[in-house]
């Protein structure tokens, strides 16, 4: 569904990331996996069509980015930025209805069908109870869902539209670092939404992230990146191990798999070698 | 990796549900504020050239039975006062309609109309005509009003120029420093020339950048008209996609939003409405950044309602604030500035202090 061929990038001469490419199937929850500094947002940001390749060719379900729309392309692929950060202040649900915009012509304003799916949205995140609150007063984590419901409004279709196509379009969403600046409860609860989005809704994400555990506990394909590199890439059974873990990270790691969890689990055992507390005070 | 159905559990037509929730509609709230403020702006319209040193009647100036040419009530009302209250009413509205686009685009809510360096441009370039003293007309047009738009127009593009020459986009940070430079760069000319130049000269000026309405005549308001008007037609394309841009431009982006051109078109428009109120009066502060505010306290941050809602609420407060600069010491004539600041300022944190 999604195919990155060779994507390379370059913030004026600084370059970001080189010849990098990967696959995604539609369903699949790809992730990608690297320190800070990366590549990681760069790579997501190209994908979200929001900055363009300087070589190489992104492209949604055999199209390539630059040939779709804006508003055809949001109605497919929604974003989640790793923090939103509000200049104004809205309600919940207002948050939610923007994601309808890519459904309204010029000068449309949201119908009830358009509410009702923000509704829907809300409620596929946990929370609707919160559609009258004010944005800026909710916790990090509730932030985070709304703003992951504001995305999931953007793939509703109305019943006019819905008649149109019989299948529904691809759903691909991005996030950046979802759990980053999170507490562990709130952490698990995104997890659970995304996990929920996938199995009943078979929506593809694409998921950018330092915290291996939170890959492991979501992700079927990874990508690893070291400095705009793929190091490794391919189902995350056969990538994640001691080995590239230490590749990644300058970090020893025991890699095992967690029997309650059921899924792999990556526990820092220590810094390695010389290099680790030069690299510490040079930060 | 495993191929799942591409199984559709988004609630497409999903019915709207109004029993379970309360409605919400944006429409029916636009129409409710517009009808509000919309009838605050009427009223401050008409009952403005009513106040003044010689009483008038509403009754006698609508009295269709007395003549015109006899009518001396309906002539004090529509020739000599009613110009004034229109031209607060546009000045007002293009002011703080440009206040809220500013602030969108910069994601700052300490933005004015005047932080871009557009009333800086505007005030050198009346400064220039009335300290040099250029012939104050041309063929019949006032120097002072074409100077100071010249100079707003010149200065927003010098800023624009700068915030999109580095980058391939439109680099909001680069637009506010570049801006606030230029206003210090300008005033520091103004101050410069206003140090040489004779005492009249500065005085004039100096009442000139105070910014006043004595609009004496429909003229200067025709003039000023299509420049309103070209920017109020372009505000019209904004609010969806400023309600998006205070997400930040990714969010935007993300849904559909062409970010660029919302950005160009928000500078384009909200610079022009501020070049033209200028010239109209002189930069009149205040308006830009309280009237916004003031509107999102009451009815929240929705573009598409906080636009119009700002513009009726800044013009019925700018004719209101003149009409206390006319006779607060009458005969003497305030400058209508030093009211928008010495009214507004206490009440707007009095509603700020209040807010739990």
């Amino acid at each position: 569904m999604l195919q990155a061929t060779d994507v390379s990038f370059a913030y004026g001469r600084q370059p970001v990331l080189h010849a990098v490419s990967f696959d995604l199937a539609g369903g699949g929850v790809l992730g990608i996996l690297g320190p800070n500094g990366s590549g990681k947002t760069t790579l997501l940001r190209l994908l979200g069509g929001l900055l363009q390749p300087q070589s190489g060719r992104i492209a949604l379900d055999d199209q390539d980015l630059r040939e779709i729309p804006h508003a055809t392309l949001a109605q497919r692929m929604a974003m989640v930025p790793q923090e939103t950060q509000l200049a104004f202040d809205y309600s919940v649900l207002e948050i939610a209805l923007m994601g309808r915009y890519p459904h309204l012509r010029a000068f449309e304003v949201e119908g009830p069908e358009d509410v009702a799916l923000a509704r829907a949205a809300l409620a596929e995140t946990g929370t609707a109870e919160l559609e009258d609150r004010s944005f800026m007063t909710l916790s990090g984590g509730e932030k985070q869902r709304v703003v992951i419901a504001s995305a999931l409004s953007q793939f509703g279709r109305r019943a006019v539209d819905a008649a149109d196509t019989e299948d529904g379009p691809a759903e691909l969403l991005l996030l950046d670092e979802p759990t980053a600046s999170l507490d562990l409860g709130y952490q698990l609860d995104v997890t659970a939404t995304l996990r929920r989005l996938n199995t009943e809704r078979s929506m593809s994400m694409v998921i950018s992230t330092h915290d291996l555990n939170f890959a492991a506990a979501l992700c079927d394909r990874v990508v690893l990146l070291r400095q705009g590199r793929v190091l490794a890439a391919g189902p995350i059974g056969e990538v994640l191990r001691p080995d590239t873990v230490r590749a990644l990270y300058d970090v020893d790691a025991a890699v095992e798999r967690h029997e309650t969890a059921g899924h792999l689990t990556v526990v820092p055992l220590s810094r390695r070698g010389d290099a680790a507390p030069g690299r510490r005070t040079g930060q | 990796m495993t191929d799942r159905p591409h199984a559709h559990a988004s609630p497409a037509g999903v019915p709207a549900d109004p029993g379970r929730t309360r409605i919400f509609s944006v429409r029916r709230r636009l129409a409710l504020t517009l009808s509000g403020f919309g009838c605050l702006a009427l009223v401050s319209l008409v009952v403005a050239p009513l106040i003044g040193p010689t009483p008038i009647a509403l009754g006698r100036v609508f009295d269709s039975a007395i003549p015109f040419a006899d009518n001396v009530d309906a002539q004090i009302f529509f020739i000599a006062r009613l110009p004034r209250a229109l031209a607060g009413m546009l000045v007002g509205a293009s002011l703080a309609v440009a206040g809220v686009v500013f602030q969108a685009l910069l994601r700052n809510p300490l933005a004015t109309p005047f932080t871009l360096g557009v009333s800086a441009g505007a005030s050198l370039g009346a400064m220039l005509v009335i300290t040099f003293g250029l012939p104050m007309a041309v063929a019949g047009i006032p120097a002072v009003p074409v100077a100071s738009l010249i100079g707003s127009l010149a200065a927003a593009g010098v800023v624009y120029a700068m915030a999109t020459l580095r980058r391939h986009g439109l680099s909001t940070t680069v637009l506010l420093l570049a801006g606030v430079t230029l206003n210090s760069f300008f005033s520091a000319i103004i101050m410069f020339v206003q140090y040489s130049a004779d005492f009249a000269k500065t005085f004039q000026t100096v009442r000139w950048l105070m910014g006043n309405l004595d609009v004496s005549s429909f003229q200067p308001i025709v003039a000023a008209l299509p420049l309103m008007g070209t920017a109020f037609v372009m505000f019209a394309t904004l609010p969806r996609a400023l309600n998006l841009l205070t997400l930040g431009s990714d969010n935007a982006a993300a849904r559909g939003v062409d970010v660029l051109r919302t950005q160009r078109v928000a500078f384009l428009s909200a610079s022009l409405a501020t070049g033209a109120a200028v010239s109209l009066s002189g930069p009149i502060g205040f308006i830009g950044i309280v009237i916004p505010h003031l509107v999102r306290l009451l009815v929240g941050a929705d573009h598409r309602i906080v636009m119009p809602a700002s513009a009726c609420l800044g013009a019925a407060f700018l004719v209101a604030c003149d009409v206390v600069a006319r006779t607060a010491m009458a005969p003497v004539e305030l400058p209508v500035g030093v009211i928008t600041a010495l009214t507004g300022g206490p009440f707007f944190l009095w509603l700020l202090m209040r807010r739990p």
